[in-house]
């Protein structure tokens, strides 16, 4: 092989390497592209979870929507977890308040951590919370049963053709490993 | 063929046995290995979905628990993609885009030697978490998290395996285009490169734009797994919706790197067999490269039952329907080289005609699942297995077969035997039927994939395909009979073994010496090409 050629080969292998190596940098780039798509959609009630402090806002009282919230149990959490109600009738821009039952049914201490979304997701920038017990980790005794408060109020922008807004917990095992022995995984 | 003689001369110290093929950096004797290394991982593919099918022989569970039955669907599935098809394709590109294109041999020889010789060690690998304690991952060839990351210490040794699998793969892909664009013949324009090498420039640019992000999506599992961030972790802020996309961003490229080099496979066969140039050359070039474009802007159509925007359905919708167009142009080329053809039917002919029309099949029932509403039906049933199976296993399979039988004569200077070789095709194109089209039915009556265990009212139709898939397994001992004859031993195949074959392969004898091109051909003789009549 002449070198003139050897050279030619190496360039456009080296240049080709680099595209490789740019592709796998462009699959870790692809996670803030996802996270940005999801705020601007408000698709898994992304960018909407920071805490609405103070609302000044009128009520309108000539509209009801009907929200309605859903509990699941993620895998490896020794949980009973339930709404307290299934369902409020709400006026835009009243603030109301609802509650979660959680029990720990283990004998070790659990700590657990909540993760909200919205149905539909174009709603979830409607929803504000005040007090929500996914903020913050929680931390559950062996066999300790808790109410957990959730207040929040629609905004009144919330489009008019959103009549049901589904608001799905999803609690999830966050004890650290080696802490317990209650992780069902 | 002077110069060859003088090239064998200057070889003569090569080593010899074993240490020939662990050394080698010849493109023929590298192409050989990934050829013999995609039929054992055909079988031991085909072993597991054997399994499968017993399996589901009756309704109930018979002779496996449930996590070794989704250990065999998702072994199944990594085996024949990474271990079957795509190296029987960079093992057909080895052997002839070198002879197609009058080059002496790959550009980057020893490369070529490493990309072979991870594959062995990362199937050893990937293999031996079968044997683990806790179990292999039974989460599907796509390996969704959270189920994926709940395999136990099999886990990293799957993920470095794929690791491994993407090194290779890019190295080959790397290895293709530097041979093609460098080394062509003087003469030999682009537009006058064999379609085959035209198929495999293009894939070779997907392996390269989309195994790295295979291995980033594997790694941020790893990373989730062992280190604590939460890319796919909901209880963390992360999403597993998220792996899905980063996935599919490889895995639609994938299944066109999976049937791209089909297509120029069977744009050789058929024009040789018609006695005709390729229809439509240019077109077919544009079809490919628009495919491979489209490619990148469909995945999520993978997803539609995640639930994602209106707008994003349609969008996902009509540019999945759009590849109908070029796919389309390039079924209606083919057939349109066969219109008026002196057509003969000899084996490989079998499998390319086979191909159009099954093929055409599976992209039949990938339009009708591009249409969002009627997804929501399909997605995760027994159709979207008969879909992939038409196009994967009648359509990439089938070409693999047809070009073996087609460029066997040129590899080993014997003809193989006709008759048996028949009996191949008749047993695999009938079989093959009886296996993957009542799961369309099944499909649609709901039953699900990746499920040990169905209702007793589609115990008829699994026992159906069960009985294809046997015959079907059985079938492919006759390709390895066939192949195994006809390096023995055969009638003598000429240098243009088929009368109507064109292209510089055809130009050096059979079998083709160890070292060829060692001159670039006269150009005159890139002229007697087939595809320049239009």
């Amino acid at each position: 092989m002449n070198p003139p050629r050897r050279i030619k080969h190496r360039k456009l292998a080296v240049s080709l390497l680099l595209v490789t190596l740019l592709m796998f940098g462009f699959g870790f780039a692809l996670v803030p592209m996802y996270n940005a798509f999801c705020r601007l959609t408000g698709l898994n009630g992304r960018g909407v979870d920071a805490v609405a402090a103070t609302y000044a806002g009128d009520v309108d009282r000539s509209r009801t929507v009907l929200v309605q919230f859903v509990a699941t149990t993620g895998s490896g959490l020794p949980f009973d977890f339930r709404p307290e109600v299934g369902s409020l009738r709400v006026h835009p821009g009243e603030l109301y308040a609802a509650s979660y039952y959680a029990a720990n049914r283990s004998d070790a201490r659990v700590r657990a951590q909540a993760v909200v979304s919205y149905a539909p997701g174009r709603a979830a920038r409607y929803v504000h919370k005040t007090e929500c017990f996914c903020f913050t980790q929680e931390n559950f005794a062996p066999g300790e049963v808790r109410q957990l408060p959730v207040k929040f109020y629609l905004d009144p922008a919330l489009p008019r053709d959103v009549n049901v807004v589904t608001v799905a917990y999803t609690y999830y095992n966050v004890t650290p490993d080696g802490a317990t022995a209650a992780r069902g995984d | 063929m002077s110069t060859v003689a003088v090239a064998h001369e200057f070889h003569a110290e090569q080593p010899r046995g074993i240490w020939r093929w662990i050394t080698t950096t010849n493109h023929k004797d590298i192409g050989t290995l990934y050829l013999c290394f995609s039929l054992l991982m055909f079988f031991v593919g085909g072993a597991f979905a054997m399994l499968i099918r017993a399996e589901l022989w009756t309704p109930g569970m018979q002779l496996m628990d449930p996590e070794f039955f989704n250990e065999m669907t998702a072994f199944h599935g990594l085996v024949m993609i990474f271990g079957a098809i795509m190296p029987a394709f960079v093992g057909l590109a080895n052997w002839m885009i070198p002879m197609m294109i009058g080059a002496p041999d790959m550009a980057l020889p020893r490369m070529n030697n490493w990309s072979f010789w991870i594959l062995p060690f990362a199937f050893i690998l990937l293999l031996s978490t079968l044997f683990m304690p806790g179990g292999a991952a039974g989460a599907g060839w796509t390996m969704y998290p959270p189920l994926f990351l709940q395999t136990g210490m099999a886990l990293p040794f799957q993920i470095f395996a794929i690791h491994l699998m993407g090194i290779s793969s890019v190295m080959g892909g790397i290895n293709i285009i530097a041979t093609v664009l460098n080394l062509r013949a003087p003469g030999m324009s682009l537009m006058k490169m064999p379609m085959f090498v035209w198929a495999w420039l293009i894939t070779a640019y997907l392996l390269i734009a989309v195994m790295p992000v295979l291995a980033g999506a594997v790694t941020m599992m790893l990373m989730d797994k062992y280190f604590g961030t939460s890319f796919f972790n909901a209880a963390g802020g992360g999403d597993p919706v998220l792996y899905q996309h980063v996935f599919w961003f490889f895995g639609h490229p994938e299944v066109y790197i999976m049937i791209l080099p089909a297509f120029g496979i069977i744009s050789e066969i058929i024009p040789t067999f018609a006695r005709k140039p390729l229809f439509g050359y240019t077109s077919m070039v544009f079809a490919i490269a628009s495919i491979a474009f489209l490619s990148f802007i469909v995945w999520a159509h993978h997803m539609f039952t995640v639930g994602m925007p209106l707008a994003a359905d349609l969008f996902f919708m009509f540019t999945t329907m759009l590849i109908a167009v070029p796919t389309g142009v390039k079924v209606f080329n083919w057939t349109a080289t066969m219109w008026r053809g002196a057509l003969t039917f000899e084996t490989p002919m079998l499998f390319a005609i086979a191909f159009v029309f099954l093929f055409t099949i599976g992209g039949f029932s990938g339009v009708m699942m591009a249409l969002v509403p009627a997804d929501w039906q399909y997605h995760q049933t027994y159709f979207i297995v008969a879909h992939f199976h038409y196009v994967l296993v009648t359509g990439a399979a089938f070409a693999i077969m047809g070009a073996v039988y087609y460029w066997l004569p040129k590899w080993t200077g014997h003809m193989y035997n006709e008759t048996l070789a028949k009996w191949h095709f008749w047993l695999s194109a009938i079989s093959a039927n009886v296996l993957y089209f009542p799961m369309h039915f099944l499909g649609l009556a709901g039953m699900p994939r990746r499920i040990p265990d169905y209702p007793l009212q589609f115990t008829d139709l699994n026992q159906v395909v069960s009985v294809g898939a046997f015959v079907f397994g059985a079938a492919q001992l006759l390709f390895v009979a066939c192949i195994i004859l006809c390096v023995r031993g055969g009638k003598k195949a000429e240098a243009r073994a088929w009368e109507g074959a064109r292209g510089l392969e055809w130009t050096l004898p059979s079998p083709a010496p160890y070292h060829s091109f060692g001159e670039p051909p006269a150009p005159n003789l890139i002229w007697t090409h087939p595809y320049q009549d239009g």
